[in-house]
């Protein structure tokens, strides 16, 4: 029988295959990443009204950007307070998280029960279920009385008590503020705490055994061959926290385009959503410039 | 050795074991002291579902209740509409996981493996897909999907017939069926990098001794690699399984007739507020709602966290072993 040939080189064939292996991903990418990119592009540099044939759209150049630094009265707050949050809430995370992350990853008696205590919020924890948790929910219903609603960290008798014995106000509120920042905090390393321990995992076992016989202690161990295995996932971390934090659905601003998309105004909430956007990814750029050299990577 | 050097050593080793004690002690004191943060709220959480709305204020039931009652956690079952809801979800996200997990894993294998012209370009637009807030696209997607025309191949039909042909995938579970199947669903792009990292992790003489017995790209991929990728597969379907679990964000925008048990938590005190005044003609006392929307809490992460505990092991072994840590 006579081949038909389109006789392909192996090289060609092999870059075929990986073409077909990605296929769906491609497809995936340019009916549900391109249009829509293109068209909140679109959006945000024009003026979006609704007519009864759908959309009308009147270009306005870079109007809804300047509008938003100059007459929106929420977006400059929103923003800086937003950016100025993570400042300190990401090196927080990946403090802590390294912390959690070596002492779960020793051994000791009930270490299973603590793993999969602090991984819990990972499961638990993410959209409207946190705000039941926290009492959020229960807040915004009933914004009149919260004086008197028991929140997580307190209760009106606990308060009276503690006063009693003579703690004040003050050291009582700092001491509640401090708890439920921890709170916070440690409801959302879960992911950052089960990546730390991956990484952990990974450092190879002799190195601890030259470490032993050159009698290092814990300390110099952490500073010198812990964090610097470390360093990869320390960077993944890093922009993984920015990234999870901004696009958080319970941060404000989030929340204000939400409220933008869902009230029909679609170019404000889409030069408000590319604003924050290049914000973000300028600063994980920024991460990547600074930190990306000091990253020690273990080549075996 | 000399006596004076055997008591030293004693010494030392008598100061190093109450060290270790310390050590041990202060541990333990600070994971039980985390672990309290995390799980307070989530025993308020039990003790509320059992609490009457009337000892919302009172000061004394704060953790156990005087009259311990189930009437929150009936209206919460008759709010949610719990059983059918769960099944709807289940429906919903079941295949959305699978599809995932199909598509995602193919392409990650892809860009794993395979070298092809443009592939730096598009690995550079994964890692943007990876950082982009899902509600900057969230809105034109809205859009596009209420005239929804795959490819333009609804407009290629419409050049010959006269009138484009498009469908409506709002309110429709296709809406998340189609982006899972293509790689696009809830944080794919992440998925697909975890793939990526873990496929060039593995050796590559297995596959060469499989091309070299004949076996062609795809068969190779089912037959030798998805085998060895177990670890990575469980650990993407767990984490894929919760975000599709606990989204409200695209069954709000996209299914919010449809259902979900994520969706429906959020409109329990309203439910309960229009059940109460409707059936029993009672001015609701606002709690009654609220503390049925905790119980509703409880019952919605009931199925996720009775999955998780006999998966948690196998799970956190497996994200030790994948190669997500680079």
């Amino acid at each position: 029988m006579k081949r038909k040939s389109i006789r392909l080189s192996a090289e060609n064939k092999k870059s075929l295959a990986g073409f077909l292996f990605i296929l769906p991903w491609l497809l995936g990418v340019a009916t549900f990443f391109i249009r829509p990119l293109i068209s909140s592009i679109t959006y945000s540099l024009s003026d979006v009204g609704l007519t009864q044939n759908g959309l009308s759209i009147t270009p306005v150049g870079f109007e809804n950007y300047i509008a938003l630094f100059r007459s929106d009265p929420d977006f400059v707050r929103m923003f800086t307070e937003t950016l100025g949050s993570m400042l300190y809430r990401v090196p927080l995370i990946i403090i802590l998280g390294i912390f959690i992350a070596i002492l779960l990853n020793q051994n000791f008696r009930g270490r299973l029960f603590f793993r999969v205590v602090f991984f819990l919020p990972v499961i638990v924890a993410s959209g409207y279920m946190f705000n039941i948790i926290t009492g959020d929910a229960a807040h915004a219903i009933m914004q009149a009385d919260t004086a008197q609603q028991s929140s997580l960290f307190t209760t009106g008798a606990m308060r009276e008590m503690l006063l009693q014995f003579g703690i004040s106000e003050t050291i009582q509120d700092t001491l509640l503020g401090w708890a439920s920042s921890i709170f916070n905090l440690l409801w959302c390393s879960g992911v950052q705490i089960l990546l730390f321990l991956a990484g952990l995992q990974s450092i190879p076992g002799y190195l601890r055994e030259v470490a032993d016989m050159e009698g290092i202690t814990s300390w110099q161990y952490f500073w010198k061959i812990t964090f610097p295995m470390l360093s990869p996932i320390i960077l993944l971390n890093t922009v993984y926290t920015i990234v999870d934090g901004f696009t958080d659905a319970s941060n404000v601003l989030m929340e204000r385009i939400y409220d933008l998309s869902t009230g029909m105004e679609f170019s404000t909430a889409a030069a408000m959503s590319w604003t924050y956007f290049l914000a973000v990814l300028l600063i994980v750029g920024i991460v990547y410039l600074i930190a990306g050299r000091k990253v020690f990577y273990m080549n075996y | 050795m000399g006596k004076a050097e055997d008591a030293y050593y004693r010494k030392k080793k008598m100061q190093n074991k109450a060290a270790d004690l310390g050590y041990k002690i202060f541990r333990y004191f600070i994971l039980a002291g985390l672990s309290f943060v995390i799980l307070l709220p989530l025993i308020t959480l039990l003790t509320d579902c059992i609490k009457p709305s009337e000892e919302v204020f009172d000061a004394i039931s704060v953790y156990l209740s005087r009259q311990p009652t189930i009437r929150n956690i009936k209206n919460a079952f008759v709010a949610l509409d719990y059983f059918s809801a769960l099944l709807k979800t289940i429906l919903l996200i079941v295949p959305c996981v699978a599809f995932q997990l199909f598509s995602c894993s193919l392409a990650g294998y892809g860009f794993a493996r395979f070298n092809f012209p443009g592939k730096k370009i598009l690995f550079g637009v994964l890692i943007f897909l990876v950082i982009i807030p899902p509600q900057v696209l969230g809105m034109p997607t809205f859009i596009y999907y209420r005239n929804f025309d795959f490819l333009g191949i609804g407009s290629l039909i419409g050049l010959f017939t006269g009138t484009p042909v498009t469908v409506s995938l709002i309110d429709s579970v296709w809406s998340m069926y189609i982006p899972a199947l293509l790689g696009c669903g809830i944080r794919a792009a992440l998925f697909i990098y975890m793939f990526n990292q873990f496929y060039k992790g593995l050796p590559k003489d297995l596959e060469e001794a499989a091309y070299l017995d004949g076996c062609g790209y795809i068969k190779t991929f089912y037959r030798i690699i998805l085998p060895n990728a177990v670890p990575i597969l469980v650990t993407v379907m767990l984490f894929s399984l919760v975000w599709y679990y606990n989204d409200t964000y695209y069954s709000g925008m996209f299914l919010s007739q449809y259902g979900t048990l994520s969706t429906s938590l959020m409109g329990v005190p309203d439910a309960i507020a229009n059940l109460l005044s409707t059936h029993f003609m009672v001015a609701t006392n606002p709690y009654e709602g609220i503390l049925a929307q905790k119980a509703a809490g409880l019952l919605f992460v009931l199925p996720i966290v009775i999955l998780y505990l006999p998966m948690q092991k196998f799970f956190i072994e497996s994200v030790e072993r994948t190669g997500i840590v680079g």
